[in-house]
């Protein structure tokens, strides 16, 4: 009885995956025809295809972090992620494996759209367990011109939208924050691409309306039927500093389950799951 | 001879930081990335701004793959001066070392094995030493827990810098000295034990045989004896009787912790000894450690923008249950609370106030040969800790303090440090001791004023 009802239940995931491909593709040669003009469903659909693409995934990252004289620093990490719903909670856990001095050091963040983030952090030398303060999420990830919240995404409730336009590729998202106090932008508006929903660009603006944030997306792969920004780019604009970040080896709907995500993995990172799997079909 | 010693390493150490400014200075690295400038918009950006091909040379790539064991390490020269010239300690120089690490894993399927091991030529004590710091097999018995077998770095409760349940073994020579952070923590030769459970995950580790901290004895550092009321330092070495390597003289200490929602919470037990030789044996003049029991608990989650901790031991002294014994320790209350939060960006603030209260008080004056120089009944402290990362997180600026009212002492440890590349960093800081008193806990460390810099190269 368990197994035919999976059977079907898996019947069922190929039938629509394979329906929603069909979709997609005639979707993309219709694209412009049916133009959006939701812009909390534009937003909502971005925010999917960006931070939720399938439900759990893997990747490899690898992070170029080059400041104003044009002095280079490398990070290099391995990134799981696992999906409690698709657009709500998420389970993330970093292991970084370059440079020497943050080798197997590990970071583990329950996140929480809407509300703050539980972060821990692992010190292999002293074998603690750190449990980090929320707190600013627009502060920089590891020393890089990414910002945690360009990591693992910004509450989509935060902001208030405004579609400016749209083009052939893109529709022209503004946003505003219901908060300003606590965060460093007055403004940012982005770019989504009309066929994938991936936002393809982001500029920052300061109170004094200039741009001074960039964040691209300069390569979107489609992985096992979802699209990925494979290369990005955070520029600082005011310091002329970037950071790059190529992520590779990446893999979605892994089966990752969801007790991964905890402090017997910071101990002993799950290198089942950490290893580079076989190439996907 | 030991002057020539120390200034080889003196040198060494500027030698080193000048090659890392040399390197930093001509840091251009193999160029996987062919970094483009341009500030094209994302709809004209071509693959050609990044290399398809770089990542077949990248050291990850080897790293990543199964089995593959890739030996790691460092290469550090430190020297540190003391800034007081009273000081008794035989030595001027604080630290003076060139040490050498190397590590690994070995897979073999789910276990492992880890080694890392330090070569390190000391020239304050005038000795070569090679350890072995941590030399583990790392084995998952069942689905739902793991065992850790052989040397370790063992790390549990709340406190930063304040441990009331973390009774592992602890070397404030390195502390005190400015080796790295990590070297506070002393490996014990141990068996660990984790099960997760769904209601409460268990830990339990058992020290076959005792692991003192490694406490002042006079070599490095000088401190208080109550023998003479002044602050000495050796020679004469601090006579103490070691624990044998009897299983009777082991240690075992174990934890309860689970989350609940946002807050994680924690119980504690140990069964073992002082960690350092605070009983005095009146018969043969000798210190020794006496037998100690501890309980606690703690509790850790977010409270507003921060982190809030709290903790709570009882340390019991199975040697002077009433506390009518002059020569052994009383037992003693800990409480620990705390929080953390970050103030701007990169600027974090960590706070806590930790009280440590003896139990049985008045029966320890009335028996007490020096009642005056005893600690206060109930001892307050206050430990600030800032931190401010800047330029990318290169450079990294931390102060932190434990300040004790009562007790009239204080120490302060402000560091800097700075990444000039992947490999090369710099670290430097200072270790002050304040006090009104030579006998306070911390007051008797005012003759051990210090600087330190390190360079280091990782790999």
């Amino acid at each position: 009885m368990n197994i035919k009802h999976t059977v079907i239940q898996r019947f069922n995931r190929v039938i629509s995956r394979a329906l929603l491909a069909v979709c997609t593709i005639s979707l993309g040669m219709n694209a412009g025809a049916e133009d959006l003009d939701d812009v909390d469903q534009i937003v909502q659909k971005a925010n999917l295809a960006a931070f939720y693409s399938g439900v759990d995934g893997r990747a490899e990252t690898r992070m170029q972090i080059v400041d104003e004289q044009g002095r280079k620093q490398t990070r290099q990490f391995t990134i799981l992620r696992r999906d409690h719903r698709d657009g709500g909670d998420q389970q993330y856990l970093v292991f970084f494996s370059y440079p020497a001095d943050i080798r197997g050091t590990l970071f583990l963040v329950e996140k929480h759209p809407g509300n703050d983030d539980d972060r821990w952090l692992y010190l292999p030398g002293l074998d603690l367990v750190k449990r980090i303060a929320a707190g600013d999420k627009r502060t920089s990830f590891v020393g890089s011109d990414f910002f945690y919240e360009d990591v693992s995404g910004r509450g989509i409730t935060e902001d208030h939208h405004h579609l400016v336009s749209t083009s052939d590729q893109f529709y022209v998202v503004q946003n505003r924050p219901k908060d300003s106090i606590n965060v460093e932008f007055s403004e940012y508006t982005v770019w989504i691409d009309k066929q994938t929903f991936m936002p393809m660009k982001t500029e920052y603006t300061d109170n004094s309306g200039k741009i001074y944030r960039r964040v691209e997306a300069l390569q979107v792969q489609i992985i096992q039927g979802f699209p990925t920004a494979t290369r990005m780019k955070v520029s600082n604009l005011r310091t002329g500093g970037y950071t790059l970040n190529e992520m590779r080896f990446i893999h979605y709907d892994m089966g990752i389950p969801a007790d991964l995500f905890s402090e017997r993995s910071l101990r002993n990172p799950p290198r089942q799951w950490l290893k580079r799997p076989k190439p996907a079909n | 001879m030991r002057f020539f010693r120390t200034t080889l390493l003196l040198g060494a150490t500027i030698l080193c930081s000048c090659l890392s400014l040399m390197s930093a200075a001509q840091a251009e690295e193999p160029d996987h990335w062919s970094a483009t400038e341009s500030h094209a918009p994302s709809d004209t950006a071509t693959t050609d701004d990044w290399t398809q091909e770089d990542w077949g040379d990248d050291p990850w790539t080897e790293e990543s793959t199964d089995n593959a064991s890739q030996w790691h390490g460092f290469i550090e020269a430190g020297f540190g001066q003391f800034l007081r010239s009273d000081n008794p300690t035989e030595k001027n120089v604080s630290l003076a070392e060139l040490r050498a690490r190397l590590e690994n894993d070995w897979y073999f399927g789910e276990t492992y094995l880890r080694l890392k091991a330090d070569i390190n030529a000391d020239a304050v004590t005038d000795t070569l030493d090679a350890s072995i710091r941590e030399g583990f097999f790392n084995i998952s018995p069942t689905s739902k827990s793991d065992m850790r077998v052989g040397r370790q770095i063992l790390t549990w409760g709340t406190g930063d810098l304040v441990f009331l349940n973390d009774l592992f073994p602890k070397d404030w020579q390195s502390f005190f000295s400015g080796r790295d952070m990590e070297y506070l923590k002393a490996p014990a030769d141990a068996i660990r034990f984790t099960w997760y459970q769904s209601k409460a995950n268990l830990d339990l580790v058992w020290i076959p045989f005792f692991e003192a901290d490694t406490y002042l004895t006079g070599e490095r550092f000088s401190y208080y004896s109550p023998m003479t009321d002044s602050i000495t330092a050796a020679p004469p070495q601090l006579a103490v009787t070691q624990k044998s390597n009897t299983l009777s003289n082991g240690e075992l200490a174990i934890r309860l912790y689970q989350n609940i929602g946002n807050y994680e919470w924690a119980v504690y037990g140990y069964q073992g000894f002082y960690k350092q030789p605070r009983g005095f044996n009146p018969v043969n003049s000798e210190l020794f450690f006496p037998k100690m029991n501890v309980f606690g608990a703690s509790l850790r989650g977010p409270v507003g923008p921060g982190i809030m901790n709290t903790e709570l031991a009882y340390h019991q002294s199975k040697q002077d249950k009433n506390g009518s014994d002059p020569w052994v320790p009383n037992s003693e209350w800990r409480f620990l609370i705390g929080y953390e939060q970050e103030l701007i960006s990169n600027l974090t603030l960590g706070l806590q106030y930790y009280l440590e209260q003896i139990v049985d008080y008045q029966q320890l004056l009335d028996q007490s040969p020096a009642p005056n120089t005893e600690p206060p009944h109930r001892r307050h402290t206050v430990t600030v800790r800032l931190t401010y990362r800047t330029m990318q997180e290169k450079l990294r600026w931390s102060l932190f303090s434990f300040y004790s009212p009562n007790d009239k002492d204080a120490y302060l440890i402000p560091s800097v440090s700075y990444r000039y590349s992947d490999g090369w960093s710099l670290e430097s800081g200072a270790n002050i001791f304040i006090g009104d008193h030579i006998y306070s806990f911390l007051g008797q460390l005012q003759k051990n004023d210090n600087i330190y810099i390190r360079s280091i190269y990782r790999f």
